[in-house]
């Protein structure tokens, strides 16, 4: 066991140093703003400054005998990271696939992913909810969703 | 503008019971409970689409349409809220927080009868001061300058930020940062863009429907993810109509708390400007300080349900009546509302009191009528609502994962808004995770612009002398008795447990 000494608390670090870096990013872009606009701006960012060390002498720096370690392991990451990186995929086909075969596709996958392994039930599902989505979304409410054009016929 | 005569009110009570009346108020609450319930589609929206029809449907048909469907859309955007985490309208932001942990401990039908009882008696209370008083309290808004509105957002922030999350100091916190948040964007006052990071959509700020469907909606997904359903293992789920009327029956037992959220939902939405989505926050927190078991908000609590729920239905009477004595919308629908009378030829005011008496009355009874029939449809909606439950996450958390995407999308049909439902669901599960207040940054994200805009005008005009004023002072002390007050009773809470325990051991 190691001597009890003041450490960073990772995980409890995140936060800060996210709206940190917006910060500094927010900063940049407004270097060269005209007088008046950057008052309230200035104002919010003072009192968040306050907290923002309230928060980090209070909750990140910590005495602690633990050695430091890392807020999640691989193996918590691996389902997040599923459940972010699927919706990606979809978002970056969906222009060029079109909603209905993005959507069956996405959906029959994540089924899969999180346990379903019935592959016909699995399309079956899909299948009915894209279609569901598509009548109800695009016919009925004219959303204009991105649609695969094949010859003379959107999909 | 007095209290009109015995004659004319039963004149427009009869107007209203035409048949053709009643069909668009039915059609009013069919539309409204499937608005609401789909996140993502906001009543106004769809409202402002059915605006130009609105000259063939006449203006009497057009006004009981728009405010049976707002009334329907306050309750019903409860049902996603307490089911799936996900708010069918910003307002019903506060449900998720009390109603989505009930359906976790198998209690989701309860929760919706607990949320049918409360949307109806608040519904109901604010319908009937609006019929009585309309005349009267209409007065009473234009006492609400800037420096008023600006004191009542850093209020309802305050408030918020003190009362959720696991300490003050990172509510408050995560309440700055939603109000920095919202600074991105193009400012009011110069129309200079701050801070858009080249990107175009963010020209008008983040976009608020997708950041709340990612915050609330998507951040839960990394959970349920893991697990088989919504109610763990082992939780025993009731179904069928007895949870729903047990639910019914409980709300029943907390008349005051109902009473009391009604009144507040009534009175904010008198504002212009404030809307609901801070009426149920200020609810919520006041249920909290009046409540004998204030430690038990936030954890599935049957008292904070009704506050948020019955302030949420309280909120439409409320801001019927600026709208309708003074021609100054209360929210964003009695916006439409209002046009929808300008285009028919008929002036909302002091006017409108005079000229329109019988159509005006039967309007604010259609408002009475719509909230009593939210009863019997609300529990037969819960009863089919509630099966929900019994779906397996696999197919449940894509299928949420979709409507989630769908709803940002619904917004402004922009890919970008999507992308930001995931984005905010990262920073929402963080913030989850490590005890920051998600509704206290939501509320900051939102009133931004109100607070800005307000603090501007309110220097401009009377300078910082303007929140001196009686009202703004009121609402300022009222701010730091949120901040201060949970301190002070968590100390002398904690004497009166040293003490007990000192006695004990004696």
């Amino acid at each position: 066991m190691l001597p009890a000494k003041r450490r960073i608390i990772s995980g409890e670090a995140i936060i800060p140093f996210l709206t940190f870096v917006f910060g500094i990013a927010f900063l940049l872009q407004t270097k060269g703003a005209p007088a008046g606009v950057m008052n309230w701006p200035w104002m919010i960012i003072s009192i968040m400054a306050l907290f923002w060390i309230a928060v980090v002498i209070r909750y990140c720096i910590q005495k602690s005998d633990q050695p430091p370690s890392r807020p999640f392991s691989v193996q918590q990451l691996l389902l997040p990271m599923q459940v972010v990186g699927l919706p990606l995929i979809y978002l970056f086909l969906l222009p060029h696939l079109g909603f209905a075969v993005c959507t069956t596709a996405f959906l029959m996958t994540m089924f899969a992913m999180l346990g379903g392994k019935s592959w016909a039930s699995n399309f079956g599902i899909a299948l009915a909810f894209t279609l569901f989505l598509q009548i109800s979304l695009i016919y009925l409410l004219h959303m204009t969703l991105p649609r695969l054009e094949i010859g003379s016929f959107l999909l | 503008m007095e209290i009109a005569s015995i004659d004319v009110i039963f004149s427009g009570l009869t107007l209203l019971l035409e048949p053709q009346h009643l069909m668009w108020l039915a059609l009013g609450m069919f539309s409204g409970l499937v608005i609401g319930a789909i996140p993502g589609f906001n009543d106004t929206n769809f409202l402002a689409m059915v605006l130009p029809f609105t000259v063939y449907m006449g203006a009497m048909n057009a006004v009981i349409f728009m405010m049976a469907c707002f009334c329907a859309a306050q309750a019903a955007g409860s049902i996603p809220a307490i089911l799936l985490n996900i708010p069918g309208t910003p307002s019903n932001a506060v449900t998720c927080l009390e109603g989505f942990k009930m359906t976790r401990e198998g209690r989701g039908g309860f929760a919706l009868g607990v949320s049918v009882m409360a949307s109806t008696v608040g519904g109901v209370i604010s319908a009937v001061i609006a019929l009585v008083l309309t005349p009267v309290i209409g007065i009473y808004a234009l006492n609400f300058g800037p420096a008023e509105l600006f004191m009542m957002a850093i209020f309802g922030m305050t408030a918020v930020g003190s009362l959720t999350g696991k300490s003050i100091t990172k509510g408050l916190y995560s309440s700055a940062f939603g109000l920095f948040l919202a600074c991105v964007g193009t400012e009011f006052q110069q129309g200079y863009t701050r801070a858009s990071f080249g990107f175009y959509e963010l020209y008008e700020g983040f976009p608020l429907i997708p950041v709340l469907l990612g915050v609330f909606g998507f951040s839960e997904l990394f959970t349920l993810a893991g697990e088989k359903s919504l109610v763990p293992e082992g939780v025993k789920h009731a179904t069928g109509f007895r949870p729903i009327f047990a639910g019914i029956r409980a709300a029943g037992k907390e008349k005051m708390n109902m009473i009391r959220s009604g009144l507040i939902g009534v009175l904010v939405g008198l504002i212009p400007g404030t809307g609901a989505a801070i009426a149920t926050w200020i609810s919520y927190g006041q249920a909290k300080q009046w409540s004998r078991q204030p430690e038990k908000f936030g954890t599935g609590h049957t008292e904070g349900l009704i506050a948020s729920d019955a302030c949420n239905n309280g909120v439409p009477g409320g801001a019927l009546i600026p709208t309708v004595t003074l021609g100054i919308p209360g929210s964003g629908t009695t916006l439409v509302v209002m046009a929808a009378l300008m285009i028919n030829g008929i002036t909302p005011g002091p006017s409108f009191f005079t000229e329109h008496v019988v159509e005006a009355y039967a309007i604010l009874f259609s408002l009475v009528i719509a909230n009593v029939m939210l009863f019997p449809i609300g529990i037969l909606i819960a009863r089919l609502a509630a099966n929900v439950t019994a779906i397996p996450n696999k197919y449940l958390v894509p299928i949420i994962a979709l409507f989630c995407l769908v709803g940002a999308f619904a917004w402004r049909q922009m890919l970008f808004d999507m992308y930001l439902v995931i984005l905010f669901g990262i920073i929402g599960a963080l913030m989850v995770r490590y005890g920051y207040s998600v509704p206290a940054f939501l509320l900051g994200l939102l009133l931004g612009p109100l607070a800005e805009s307000n603090f501007y005008w309110a220097v401009e005009i009377g300078g910082i002398d303007s929140f001196l004023r009686p009202i703004a002072l009121g609402i300022l002390c009222a701010t730091f008795a949120v901040i201060v007050l949970p301190l002070f009773l968590n100390k002398l809470s904690s004497r009166g447990k040293s003490s007990n325990a000192n006695s004990c051991s004696c």
